[in-house]
């Protein structure tokens, strides 16, 4: 079992449902994503395109993240996601520098979404529901919480709405799609070998679990 | 306990986990969702899955933000009056916290003696914003028309967002606007429309049909002076200036008429006026006995009513004599008309190379496939794979009219309008229920000219055509019966003409609803110089805005769309609902949280007044024939106008759903209306609990065209015929329009922008949509500031990139664009190569500076200040603005248009 991403790039038109979906699953603080979309241009006017990219940790296979940590935080599960035990994390960010696509954050301070207005009903629900700790660093872990409810109840990440992760079901243009790399049979499989699914910067020797489709 | 659905860690208490169903407010597309609340708050939003009604489980990131919006400590919470009697951009309202009673009072008090003397000195309207769109025209509009003003203003979204092709849409397809069949088309063109990419009606399917059509390798060009949103996801992007978009349409008409010969002989014979044969007058020969359009039936030899039974053909092409008189079937004077749109004279108004415009024309011929089929449910629908469509950016100029319905043409050359692969309008025709029949809409030929005419009541007619008049209200549209959303009175020149008219009555008090009609309209200082003049301003609002602080007398706190009910953001297929074979949906909107505080339902707030002024019969009776009209005869079409006719309907025609005499809740109309429509089965507590009725469309609803005896004008006959009389009332009222834009030949004429720019104010300047934003409420949403300000154009000002170096301007530069009459906008410069070297952009209607929205305030850059407010910079046709100004560019030191903002 080794869940991935594909993303189709011909879908996505950079909405940024990806990244709020995912900042409403987890309560992300203020000026934290675990989730980007990057903006691009490619060529010259007036032959030009535009570069859209949803981005986020690519769960890799070889993570130079899990290498770097110190304190044994950062670890890879048996199904390839990568997560950090904030109990452990002692915030020194050795990881946020090893990691080569800068797709990890530290949460510093606690701040209001409303600044000097005090926190709201729905602010102060997400510190009951999905707390986080201050002075660690955080990421994306593809949704683990709903995979591993999911599984438990006999449903299908990646095909079940509820066991799949947020940004892939808010998706809109149906860009990204969810499932286990391991089994060649796999949805995810047929698209990323019909479509010609690529990694990002496989120079880096990193191995990710995510494959983007142009 | 295992929670599924949502991120939980460790084990907190869970009392409620609960989904309710109902519709997004983020825009007023109203996609079908599902909203989690959990301890009695909404903690997600998603798109509801099994729903054809927007993006099958997707949503934009704005239908999120909902949640932020809906607990903003920023809100509306009590009625609020002013206390600070003056009143102007940046004035400080000192407002006192008042009772609903107290507001209602002096309201009611007000309204009562205004309609007593005159009710046209009540100005009421509105803007589809924080998805109270929908309660525009049958919540407030309707109070409006019963209380019998005319005085109706939409403020920016109307204004700039499609006149031209809200008056064409219903022209042609008797709906609100046009996107491609995306399903079959294979070849699509977009003119300053950002279908599939931005916000706005029916947003939700299409994003996902458009993502579905450009996966499977249907090929999109996209005309438009920046790569962003449709530039940014086209096959073929193609820059031209702003304005030019009609010549260019032209162009390729013309070589398709008279290069390639490519054209849909049947189509033009039987679904247009292109046989109806015109005189020396430019006006049809009409059979004198019955008043119809003659059409020449070659095989016969002789001219013919349009509808004869008897004909065996039309001719399209030639020249003939009836009863003396020389005249053309109307194709033929098109076909010649458009020889002078030479890809060269195209070229030089647009910037496209000629040899482009061939290119795509060719392209667009040979994908168009005229003459094959297509098999549907056993059905066979003519196959035009082709679909043109323009929207805001291509229309939104002085030559809106003929822009747009220069863009239809090429649509209805080749026959692809409401058939299969071709150019849909939204939903026009609407079978109804199977099981009960009702909520049917079936759009019909005039009686005089067989011309398409919507089924139900929508805004742009035009048929019956109404006979031009001097103007007896402010917004003078009764002087052209084409005119769609009218500039007028916010405007720098309406005194002008109300003096010559002799100032009737003046404005007294003016009622607005979830609309920022400073930050939203052009040119905040005339519409703030008009706002001034009006003695008592009352709105309904869910967030602060600069309208409400600098303007209002009193504010009523509204409900956001998770608070509220609402019936009609279901109605209107022609407005939103799903095209091509995509289900049929009738989705409720409903709370999935109480109002807090005092907020109340601006629609159960008009009730309430109705109520209090004697008013809540009529509008009652006017209910029952609105949603008669649904049940099967159109009681009421035509435009809102109509709505002031609904007292005269013939009593029995309508079904009596609410007593003249009752004092229903919203919820209680909901559940009589549902069950109407749907049955005793689909009352308000089935609708409550499925979120939505959904059922099959058929091939021929979604494929009307071949199915309805209509034709459209690829003539525009009707303004030729009002000209004469549209002058003649113009003199009275001191109006002078640009009169050569009343040919019924579609043409090509310079936009006012063109004509401002010069070697000083030497940049096209415009704005467009961005997904991340809907009217000027978005900013203040902190996950949609957030992100707008990770990307690099959303709060920033655009330009080429070499266009910048020129000028010795870089990225992160503070920049100024002013106007030629010396308006000032300030932002951040980010240079780009996907833009056209004659412009500068900016994104939506940021730049906010309302003390009661912090989070907006200071972001981004608010284009409208820039624009001029009359009737030069209007449409003379369909009065859509001038939305594009000439400026010049240069370094600033500060942000001018702050100078005096209250921080």
């Amino acid at each position: 079992m080794r869940w991935g991403m594909a993303i189709e790039l011909k879908r996505c038109i950079g909405c940024y449902a990806c990244v709020l979906a995912c900042k409403a699953e987890h309560f992300l603080p203020p000026d934290i994503f675990w989730n980007r979309v990057l903006i691009g241009e490619k060529g010259k006017y007036p032959t030009v395109s535009k570069i859209i990219l949803s981005v986020r940790c690519n769960q890799c296979a070889n993570p130079k993240c899990v290498d770097a940590c110190p304190t044994g935080a950062t670890q890879k599960r048996e199904d390839g996601i990568v997560w950090i035990d904030e109990d452990k994390c002692v915030g020194c960010r050795y990881c946020m520098v090893a990691c080569p696509y800068q797709m990890r954050s530290f949460y510093e301070h606690e701040k209001e979404y409303f600044p000097g207005q005090g926190l709201t009903e729905h602010e102060k629900i997400g510190r009951i529901l999905y707390p986080h700790q201050k002075g660690v660093v955080q990421k994306c872990v593809f949704c683990k919480e709903r995979i591993d409810a999911g599984l438990a109840k006999g449903l299908k990440p990646g095909v079940d709405r509820d066991a799949s992760p947020a940004c892939q079901i808010i998706c809109p243009t149906k860009a990204i799609h969810f499932g286990d790399l391991d089994d060649p049979n796999s949805e995810i499989n047929m698209i990323i070998q019909t479509k010609k699914g690529h990694q990002f910067h496989p120079e880096f020797d990193t191995d990710p679990s995510i494959y983007y489709i142009d | 306990m295992v929670v599924t659905g949502m991120s939980v860690k460790g084990n907190p208490e869970i009392k409620e986990d609960v989904w309710i169903r109902t519709t997004c407010g983020g825009c007023y597309g109203t996609c079908a969702i599902r909203v989690h609340r959990v301890n009695g708050v909404i903690v997600k939003i998603e798109g509801e899955p099994d729903n054809d009604f927007g993006a099958r489980g997707g949503l934009c990131a704005k239908g999120e933000a909902m949640i932020q919006a809906l607990y903003d400590p920023n809100r509306y919470n009590y009625p609020l009056r002013r206390t600070n009697p003056e009143k102007g951009l940046f004035v400080d309202p000192k407002w006192k916290r008042i009772s609903w009673d107290e507001a209602l009072t002096e309201i009611a008090e007000r309204l009562k003696k205004i309609r007593k003397e005159n009710p046209n000195k009540l100005l009421h309207g509105g803007t589809p914003s924080a998805g109270s769109g929908p309660d525009l025209p049958l919540g407030f509009g309707v109070f409006g028309a019963v209380f019998g003003t005319k005085n109706w203003y939409i403020g920016g979204a109307g204004l700039h967002c499609g006149s031209g092709s809200h008056m064409g849409a219903g022209l042609y397809h008797a709906s609100w606007s046009i996107v491609p069949d995306w399903k079959y088309c294979n070849y699509v063109i977009q003119m300053g429309s950002n279908k599939g990419t931005a916000s706005g009606h029916s947003m939700g399917f299409n994003m996902r049909l458009a993502a579905d059509a450009r996966a499977r390798g249907a090929k999109i060009v996209v005309f438009d002076p920046i790569c962003n949103f449709a530039g940014g996801k086209a096959t073929e992007w193609i820059p031209l200036l702003p304005g030019s978009d009609g010549i260019v349409a032209l162009s390729m008409v013309n070589i398709l008429l008279n290069e390639l010969n490519v054209y849909d002989v049947e189509f033009i014979k039987k679904k247009t006026n292109g046989p109806y044969l015109i005189g020396p007058d430019q006006l049809y020969l009409r059979d004198k006995a019955t008043g119809k359009p003659l059409i020449w039936d070659p095989v016969e030899n002789k001219a013919k009513v349009f509808n004869d039974p008897s004909i065996k053909d039309f001719a399209i092409l030639g020249n003939y004599t009836v009863n003396g008189v020389k005249c053309s079937p109307a194709f033929q004077l098109v076909k010649d008309h458009v020889k002078q749109y030479t890809p060269e004279w195209a070229e030089q108004e647009s910037t496209v190379p000629a040899a482009t415009i061939r290119r795509i024309a060719r392209e667009y011929a040979e994908a168009a496939q005229v003459g094959t089929t297509i098999e549907i449910e056993g059905e066979k629908f003519p196959l035009r794979p082709v679909a043109c469509i323009m929207f805001r950016g291509g229309q939104g100029h002085t030559n809106s009219a003929h822009s747009y319905t220069a863009m239809c043409l090429l649509n209805a050359i080749v026959g692809a309008m409401d058939v299969p692969g071709g150019t849909l309008g939204w939903p026009a025709y609407v079978g109804g229920y199977p099981e009960t029949g009702r909520f049917k809409v079936i759009p019909y030929p005039d009686s005089r000219d067989g011309m398409l005419t919507a089924g139900t009541f929508m805004e742009h007619g035009p048929w019956p055509v109404h006979e031009p008049k001097v103007p007896s209200d402010m917004t003078m549209k009764e002087l052209v019966p084409t005119a769609s959303f009218s500039p007028q009175p916010v405007t720098s020149d309406f005194d002008k003409y109300w003096n010559k008219l002799g100032r009737p009555y003046e404005i007294e008090m003016a009622m607005i609803f979830g609309a920022n009609m400073i930050r939203s309209s052009q040119s905040r200082e005339i519409t703030a110089e008009f706002w001034k003049k009006i003695p008592f301003i009352v709105t309904f609002n869910i967030l602060p805005n600069e309208f409400c602080e600098g303007f209002a007398d009193i504010v009523l706190p509204d409900c956001h769309p998770l608070e509220a009910y609402c019936l009609f953001s279901s109605h209107g297929p022609f407005f939103n609902h799903p095209i091509g074979m995509e289900g049929w949906c009738f989705p409720i909107r409903q709370p999935v949280v109480q109002p807090a505080y005092e907020r109340r339902n601006k629609v159960e707030v008009l009730w309430e007044l109705a109520d209090r002024i004697g008013m809540r019969e009529e509008m009652n009776r006017y209910y029952n024939v609105y949603f008669s009209s649904f049940g099967g005869e159109p009681l009421i079409s035509g435009d809102i106008n109509s709505a002031r006719g609904a007292a005269q309907i013939d009593p029995s025609k309508a079904v009596t759903l609410i007593k003249p005499e009752e004092k229903i809740t919203y919820a209680e109309m909901m559940d009589r209306v549902f069950k109407y429509y749907f049955g005793p089965n689909h009352d308000l507590k089935y609708f409550s609990e499925n979120g939505s009725l959904q059922w099959k469309k058929k091939a021929k609803e979604a494929y009307w065209r071949w199915h309805v005896d209509v034709r459209i004008p690829i003539y525009l006959e009707h303004i030729a015929e009002i000209k004469p009389k549209v002058m003649e009332a113009a003199k009275q009222a001191g109006v002078e329009l640009q009169w050569e834009q009343f040919t019924p030949l579609i043409s090509y004429f310079k936009p006012q922008i063109a004509k401002e720019v010069n070697d000083e104010y030497d940049l096209y300047s415009f704005s467009y949509r961005d997904i991340l934003h809907n009217g000027t409420y978005t900013m203040e949403m902190p996950w949609l500031d957030e992100v707008s300000r990770m990307n690099p154009y959303t709060y920033n000002i655009t330009m080429n990139a070499e266009t910048a170096k020129k000028k010795g301007l870089k990225d992160g530069d503070l920049i100024c664009l002013e106007s030629r009459r010396g308006r000032k906008v300030t932002g951040t410069l980010k240079t780009m190569q996907g833009q056209h070297p004659k412009t500068v952009a900016i994104a939506a209607c940021s730049g906010a500076w309302a003390k009661g929205a912090p989070i907006a305030f200071g972001k981004g850059s608010n284009y409208n200040i820039l624009l001029e407010s009359d009737f030069d910079h209007a449409c003379p046709v369909c009065w859509s603005q001038e939305t594009a100004t000439a400026v010049k560019v240069y370094k600033a030191d500060r942000r001018y248009e702050y100078d005096g903002v209250r921080r």
